[in-house]
């Protein structure tokens, strides 16, 4: 009962942080991904089940929440928090690069992934379109960059609340 | 996928991945069915608000700070206003001041000169409050030229030339001057536009008074008086005040007059000595 209550603490701080505080800590129009780096936290430490689901959950949440293609993040994150979740135990969480790496790999994966979706999906259909400009690069460095500090704020805030 | 199970944990996480990778590209698949797009809106309308006030919220927030810091910043700018303001005014005084000291110091240079006489302009030094009407320092003396008995003319309401006194002392760098209010002073004086000439003398007041003036003479309140010709040190016609007091006398047969000079209705700062040339 503790951890659901927690999860869902947790859920409505990075649902926030992600779709009203973005705007507040957006560098250039590029914004953390606050989501994603929780569900790669998550998966690094908790395993592959845990993080398919979140990546599931918040991606879910993603789409309804936007005007993009439904169901298009919750796939990326579903994938992306099951790979993170493989290299539970076959790498040191605790280092930073192996931090980044992980992250930079479901990144890669989640960004290709939207792509690939748009390029199967004819635009008349989808509505829109996405290309990976180099907003798209920048965006990606702009998150590798803040990787290991916002796993150091998630592991003590898991520490102090026993997570 | 190329990862492989070691235990029953990583099994159910295979598994329950296909099955949510299969939800997921059946949800956009199905995305632009009724079902799918019903079920989105609702979720939406559950998600929604939350996010709608939490985002009211940070905006009122910042709206606030963001007027708080703007009620800074214009006080800020105000205080900073006021203070230009205070220091425009005070150059716009000072740039008054040098006008005005302009205009007299243009119409001291275009004063015309007496015959036989070579003008001095001099700055007042020492007037002192307790003998005002009687005498003061001028910073000019013998080395500049200055003899005793010389006229000393001022300017009033910057164009006008008056008899101001004369010189009574002199030393080296400076002078001293009797002025027309001082009793010592007496002066023959002419009532401008008759022929009727008289005395006028100080009386260590701001007027000076005609003395004896026979009724028959036509006098007003405000006719103006000037030098006489049978003044031997101001040239004739130069202006001195107006009328300003008729008194009668002696049952009425004659009238003591009180002149207010133009040259007591406002401060003097500069003045010019009519030295008389030398006579070989």
């Amino acid at each position: 009962m503790y951890s659901f209550i927690i999860s869902f603490i947790y859920y409505l701080i990075l649902v926030i942080l992600q779709f009203v505080l973005s705007k507040y800590i957006s560098f250039g129009g590029i914004y953390p991904n606050f989501i994603l780096m929780f569900i790669v936290y998550q998966a690094l430490n908790k395993g592959a089940l845990k993080g398919e689901l979140l990546g599931f959950l918040y991606g879910l949440t993603w789409d309804i929440l936007s005007t993009d293609v439904f169901g298009i993040r919750t796939l990326t994150f579903t994938v992306s928090g099951y790979l993170a979740g493989k290299f539970n135990k076959k790498l040191n969480k605790n280092q930073p690069l192996t931090q980044v790496i992980v992250m930079a790999i479901c990144l890669i994966v989640s960004q290709f992934g939207i792509s690939l979706i748009y390029i199967i999906m004819p635009n008349e259909i989808s509505g829109t379109s996405f290309e990976l400009t180099h907003l798209v690069w920048l965006s990606i460095l702009y998150n590798l960059v803040l990787t290991p500090l916002v796993f150091k704020v998630f592991s003590g805030i898991d520490k102090k609340l026993n997570y | 996928m190329t990862f492989n199970s070691n235990n029953k944990s990583d099994r159910n996480a295979n598994k329950l991945f296909w099955v949510l990778v299969f939800i997921s590209v059946f949800m956009i698949s199905a995305r632009l069915t009724p079902t799918i797009q019903a079920m989105k809106y609702l979720a939406y309308s559950i998600l929604s608000p939350t996010i709608k006030f939490t985002s009211d919220s940070f905006t009122g927030t910042n709206n606030l700070i963001f007027n708080i810091l703007n009620i800074i910043k214009v006080n800020q700018e105000n205080i900073k206003l006021k203070k230009q303001i205070l220091d425009l005014s005070d150059q716009l005084k000072d740039y008054q001041s040098l006008i005005d000291d302009n205009t007299r110091l243009r119409q001291l240079l275009e004063l015309p000169q007496k015959n036989n006489s070579t003008t001095v302009f001099a700055n007042v030094i020492i007037r002192e409050p307790s003998q005002w009407f009687q005498w003061m320092i001028i910073n000019k003396g013998s080395k500049d030229g200055i003899k005793k008995d010389s006229p000393v003319i001022a300017i009033v309401n910057n164009s006008q030339y008056c008899a101001f006194g004369r010189i009574v002392e002199v030393f080296k760098s400076t002078s001293k001057v009797a002025l027309l209010t001082n009793s010592l002073s007496s002066i023959p004086v002419q009532i401008k536009n008759s022929q009727i000439d008289c005395l006028a003398d100080g009386y260590n007041s701001q007027y000076l008074k005609l003395n004896y003036i026979p009724q028959s003479v036509d006098l007003k309140i405000g006719d103006e008086i000037i030098t006489s010709q049978l003044n031997s040190s101001f040239d004739k016609g130069l202006d001195i005040g107006k009328i300003v007091k008729i008194s009668k006398i002696n049952a009425g047969e004659y009238s003591d007059v009180s002149v207010m000079p133009y040259s007591q209705m406002e401060r003097v700062y500069e003045v010019v000595v009519l030295v008389p040339n030398e006579v070989n």
